[in-house]
């Protein structure tokens, strides 16, 4: 009983704008008078959520990400892209889709991916004739790369929450980020063709080599640290450390770009975003504590398996749920909310954790397309000056080819358990 | 935010919490792979200094007015119950600042004995990072509040 009272305090104070991590804290209190429980506990148990070594990568893998734009990786992944694919129909957008992924392999946040790409790729591909609301919808969704790709912030956070190994969630991510990725090349060459979008003449031999040459550090970088943790050479915090490294490496020694005077605001920016986030992780610690001492998770767990007996069907209910949740919560908020409440129904159902977690993650990531909370929608939407409700009828396709990847990764489930298995541990 | 462009005190503290974690854990990489040995304490220091980069950093995040809120539900009251309504928010988030300040401090004191593994390091190291980042948390929301409420006394006359 208490434990719905708990969800509707906080679906109530989440809809009367409290910001969600003062929510979170705000029921727990509630919670804590009313189970008599000390005070001493709600600050314990805030701090651990934010005490973990696991989740140290977030900060790194923002700050790498940050340095690589910085340093000018970006517009060379850019000219990269667009020498081998920029003659076909769509070229332009579908080196947006290369470069997402290219960039997802040194960066885990959809927006920031989406504040990177979108600054240089939307006015360009608005230039060479494509609709503000498509170029819009293809660097929205192609940023979703960002957190399916590894690194992952949000898999950061599943993984500390379900203690499962980051690094096995990361891999789970791969093939799909993969497939997803080609799937948005496929779709952009379609709508391309029907929108008539003009061809460009196809770049020369020399065009290319010189590519190549001048991209080839940006290629390395999410080889070296997708490679890196496959590999066992490092963990998946570490690899935050190595990519920052390699990011530094390029930006100072290599194109020359970073200036140490621009270090100081970066870290700023990275401290904020870092705490963005990680405030909502720790009071969400406070009140998962609540929904657990109430044994919130188990009941759920127990509904779910009432429904039916059929995997099937209460895989499709979760996704189901997942994917509306995603809609009205940002995916953090989403994901602390949420894989708590599953803990208990992965060891009951008897599901692989690391498929189940990345499935649930990859569907949660969409969140930010979905309005009426769509983060990334709203901002390539805002950068390419177009109201986003235009540019989420452009990304209706992308949206069906995730759905798609998605169900594909639950009928035959080695699409996301392949790669974690092949992985070395450091 | 025009300020925001000169480097300011700021920076620095996010400088020497960022790169210091950065430098930390790459040590330990290092130490791996050159001297085969492993460096026991970047676990504990790293923690540290995520700890007070999510609690001392939330300062800066009230001030940047970057707080995840959930956006989905219009609001289709009257723009004066709007400004009202936002106001009475904050200083509900105020209270709320207040209370974790209160306790993170009770936390802090009784934490001095406990110490960490492997550097002994006493426990009050994390949680003094609460009732310091709700000192930052409460200026910038005392700032905030502040503002809206002269503006609203503006507007009375």
């Amino acid at each position: 009983m208490i434990g719905a009272v708990l969800f509707v305090l906080l679906i109530l104070f989440i809809v009367c704008k409290i910001p969600i991590a003062v929510a979170m804290g705000l029921s727990a209190v509630v919670y804590f008078l009313y189970a008599g429980v000390s005070f001493g506990t709600f600050v314990q148990q805030t701090l651990s959520g934010a005490d973990s070594f696991v989740l140290m990568a977030i900060p790194l893998f923002m700050f790498s990400g940050e340095l690589m734009n910085d340093g000018g990786l970006t517009p060379r992944m850019i000219r990269l892209a667009n020498a081998f694919v920029g003659h076909f129909r769509g070229g332009l957008g579908m080196a947006t889709v290369i470069v997402c992924m290219i960039f997802a392999g040194t960066c885990g946040s959809a927006v920031a991916e989406a504040a990177a790409i979108g600054a240089l790729l939307i006015p360009a591909m608005v230039k060479q004739g494509y609709p503000k609301d498509l170029a819009a919808a293809i660097t929205g969704a192609g940023s979703e790369l960002g957190p399916i790709i590894p690194p992952s912030v949000p898999m950061i956070i599943a993984a500390s929450i379900s203690k499962v190994p980051v690094g096995k969630l990361f891999m789970g991510g791969m093939i799909p980020g993969i497939l997803i990725g080609l799937s948005f090349i496929a779709v952009t060459g379609v709508i391309a063709g029907r929108q008539k979008i003009p061809i460009f003449p196809k770049a020369n031999l020399k065009e290319r080599l010189l590519s190549i040459k001048e991209g080839l550090w940006a290629i390395l970088a999410p080889a070296i640290i997708i490679g890196g943790m496959l590999g066992g050479f490092f963990t998946p915090t570490e690899a935050g450390a190595v990519a920052t490294a390699y990011g530094f490496f390029v930006g100072f020694v290599v194109y020359r770009e970073l200036k140490f005077s621009s270090l100081p605001g970066i870290c700023y920016k990275v401290l904020v975003s870092t705490a963005t986030v990680m405030y909502v992780v720790a009071l969400a610690k406070v009140y998962t504590f609540a929904l657990t001492r109430e044994r919130v998770p188990e009941l759920v767990a127990n509904f779910l398996l009432s429904l039916s007996s059929s995997p099937f069907l209460i895989m499709l209910i979760i996704l189901i749920f997942v994917l509306i949740l995603g809609m009205f919560l940002s995916t953090t908020p989403a994901l602390v909310l949420s894989i708590p409440l599953f803990v208990p129904f992965v060891t009951k159902l008897n599901v692989d954790p690391v498929w189940f977690y990345t499935f649930v993650t990859i569907a949660l990531c969409m969140g930010t397309l979905t309005p009426p909370v769509a983060l990334t929608l709203y901002l390539t939407s805002q950068m390419a000056d177009t109201p986003p409700e235009r540019t989420f009828v452009r990304m209706i396709p992308y949206l069906a080819c995730m759905i798609v990847v998605l169900i594909l990764s639950f009928l035959y489930q080695p699409i996301i358990t392949w790669v974690p298995g092949l992985m070395q541990s450091p | 935010m025009a300020g925001s462009r000169k480097i300011g005190l700021k920076e620095y503290y996010a400088l020497v919490l960022v790169a210091g974690s950065f430098l930390i854990l790459i040590a330990e990489v290092v130490f791996r792979y050159l001297l085969g040995g492993s460096l026991e304490w970047t676990d504990e220091i790293s923690r540290i200094l995520l700890v007070w980069m999510t609690f001392t950093g939330m300062g800066f995040v009230i001030r940047d007015k970057k707080e995840i809120v959930c956006e989905a539900f219009g609001q289709k009251l009257p723009k004066r119950v709007q400004r009202y309504w936002s106001l009475g928010l904050d200083i509900l988030g105020a209270a709320f600042i207040l209370f974790l300040f209160i306790y993170g401090i009770k936390m802090t004191l009784f934490s001095w004995e406990i110490k960490t593994e492997s550097l002994e390091l006493p426990f009050s190291f994390f949680y003094v990072s609460i009732p310091v980042g709700c000192i930052l948390m409460l200026y910038f929301l005392g700032k905030r509040i502040k503002g809206k409420v002269s503006r609203e006394g503006k507007k009375e006359t």
